[in-house]
């Protein structure tokens, strides 16, 4: 990818990279990557304040992937915006390799934190989001959710948390594509009324379709509308891209084998 | 000890401005002091002890030295997978700081007991964990917790003992001897040195006593050197017996009488004098332990 590359440049390859990976690593969850590649697209192309050339440059923004599983998606957004070679994608859950499947920091630049147990990521944001209020540092803190994590009771600890400490520079990006590891969302442990839900936590709420680059880019950039952190909902689609991928779980599990891969990519080329 | 706590972590929160205090709702009246002098720095995250963890791994990931605060079971059961993969495997400086270690909170039932504590903590590998006996150990490991980088586990009970330290063997004082002796050595951890003392002093064997403040001197060769002068040891301790003190140094080689807790806790209601003698943690214990040693 060329460094100034836009954001659906970036989008179209994370897509292309995270069916490569799970297919020739034989990994699971290209559904829940397809699912965000947009919202990473925005994210690592136009808003995060981050460096591809100094990882840890001490003022950048802070990102973390609370629905670790989809680590392929996170890695593919760091190799486009240069932080390491495409080729190290290639080692995707190969034996020995450091790209593990759900985001691991430890040997990848770019990624902050590793994750995989959901219900974590937001107690880690609200954590560097004070830490940055404490020290009068403007940066943002953002933190990408799957919708079935938000079952999770720690998950709510931390809004009820972040809403209380008054921490307007952080961001819940929720991954709302309705679909968790067996059946819809309101099947399973119904959200709804889910916007209801954040506001009664005193979260300011902003619902947007999680794959329009416009809308994701001011509701990830635009600052809070008073002193309390934001929460963007983001209606997606699981397995976006990819017709046969989309809105089936099946693709929460199964990786793609050779004819499921060459046509996916087939698809994600023409469109 | 937690008043040696107090009085030491409002010192490290004095000098340094990178040190926080997180408490999940407990502490009653012995913060006043901090919260009056540090508002900021001083962080009441109500009755949720996992996003304390978190949110003090995140802290500390910011560069922040991070003490989280709560009684026994809640500090080291509740938010354990959060002090996993946060502080411990990104390797940042969080202590988790148990008030109530042991029978502390015996009257109040099993869900009080911290009783398995430094044996789960210890299974994480990197966790260096202190379990001091005396006061100055207190201040000594909160100095350390507050400078040092790392996750820290720090067990605290009530009792403030003061028995003077004769010597200190391996890094950073992990091992210390309080009474002299040369046929036998008694390991007493926390408060149970005061037991360990008395013994020594009404028994007329040649025993020396030491408390362990930090969990990670057992594999220092100095601490082993020290100890291999005893023919035999006796490892008196508030705790169940897999992944004890006592197991371990069994496990490298040493001929140990174990006094422990000997089953999964008691169904029993009593204050800590009570439960350590329904266990045989006492003088008695020990006395007659130093009897069976001497036959």
């Amino acid at each position: 990818m060329k460094p100034n590359s836009s954001s659906q440049e970036l989008a179209d390859f994370i897509r292309h990279s995270v069916v490569r990976m799970t297919s020739y690593g034989k990994s699971s969850h290209v559904g829940s990557c397809l699912s965000i590649a947009d919202i990473l697209a925005v994210l690592y192309g136009d808003v995060l304040n981050v460096d591809p050339d100094r990882a840890d440059w001490v003022d950048r923004d802070r990102f973390i992937l609370s629905k670790g599983h989809a680590g392929a998606a996170v890695y593919a957004a760091l190799a486009g915006r240069g932080f390491f070679d495409e080729s190290q994608l290639d080692d995707h859950y190969i034996n020995g390799s450091r790209m593990s499947g759900h985001v691991s920091h430890k040997g990848i630049a770019g990624v902050e934190v590793s994750t995989g147990s959901l219900g974590q990521g937001l107690s880690l944001g609200a954590g560097m989001a004070l830490a940055s209020k404490l020290d009068d540092h403007k940066r943002r803190v953002f933190v990408v959710m799957s919708d079935g994590e938000c079952n999770e009771g720690s998950v709510w600890e931390a809004a009820m948390f972040a809403a209380h400490f008054r921490l307007s520079k952080l961001y819940a990006v929720i991954d709302y594509n309705k679909l968790q590891s067996i059946a819809s969302t309101e099947e399973t442990m119904a959200l709804e009324p889910f916007e209801d839900k954040w506001r009664a936590f005193g979260w300011e709420v902003r619902r947007v379709d999680g794959h329009d680059h416009a809308d994701l880019r001011e509701a990830m950039s635009e600052p809070a509308d008073k002193d309390r952190p934001v929460v963007v909902i983001c209606d997606t689609v699981k397995g976006k891209g990819v017709s046969f991928m989309e809105n089936a779980v099946l693709w929460h599990y199964r990786a793609p084998n050779d004819e499921e891969r060459e046509s996916a990519l087939k698809e994600l080329s023409a469109s | 000890m937690r008043d040696s706590f107090v009085a030491t972590i409002t010192d490290q929160l004095d000098k340094d401005e990178q040190v926080l205090l997180l408490t999940g709702d407990l502490g009653f009246g012995i913060f006043n002091d901090i919260s009056d002098r540090f508002p900021e720095r001083f962080i009441n995250v109500g009755v949720a002890e996992q996003n304390m963890i978190g949110v003090g791994s995140g802290l500390s990931m910011m560069g922040k030295a991070v003490f989280c605060y709560s009684i026994a079971n809640f500090v080291f059961m509740r938010g354990l997978e959060q002090f996993r993969n946060g502080a411990v495997y990104h390797d940042t400086n969080v202590t988790l700081v148990c008030s109530g270690g042991g029978f502390t909170y015996g009257q109040l039932g099993f869900t009080h007991f911290a009783i398995e504590d430094y044996g789960i903590i210890s299974a994480l590998g990197s966790v260096d964990i202190y379990h001091p006996s005396t006061s100055d150990q207190v201040q000594r490991a909160v100095e350390e917790c507050a400078k040092l980088p790392g996750p820290k586990y720090l067990r605290l009970e009530k009792k403030e003992l003061d028995f003077p330290t004769l010597a200190t063997f391996g890094e950073r004082a992990g091992l210390a001897l309080h009474h002299q002796g040369e046929q036998y050595g008694i390991i007493a951890i926390g408060g149970l040195l005061e037991e360990a003392m008395a013994a020594a002093e009404q028994s007329n064997a040649d025993v020396a006593v030491y408390s362990l403040p930090r969990h990670l001197a057992l594999g220092d060769p100095e601490v082993k050197t020290a100890l291999s002068r005893h023919s035999k040891l006796i490892c008196i301790e508030e705790h169940v017996r897999p992944n004890s003190v006592g197991q371990k140094l069994q496990s490298m080689g040493f001929a140990v009488d174990h006094l422990a807790i000997s089953d999964t806790g008691p169904s029993v209601v009593g204050d800590q004098a009570f439960l350590r003698n329904h266990y045989g943690l006492t003088v008695d214990g020990l006395c007659a332990s130093l009897t069976q040693l001497d036959l």
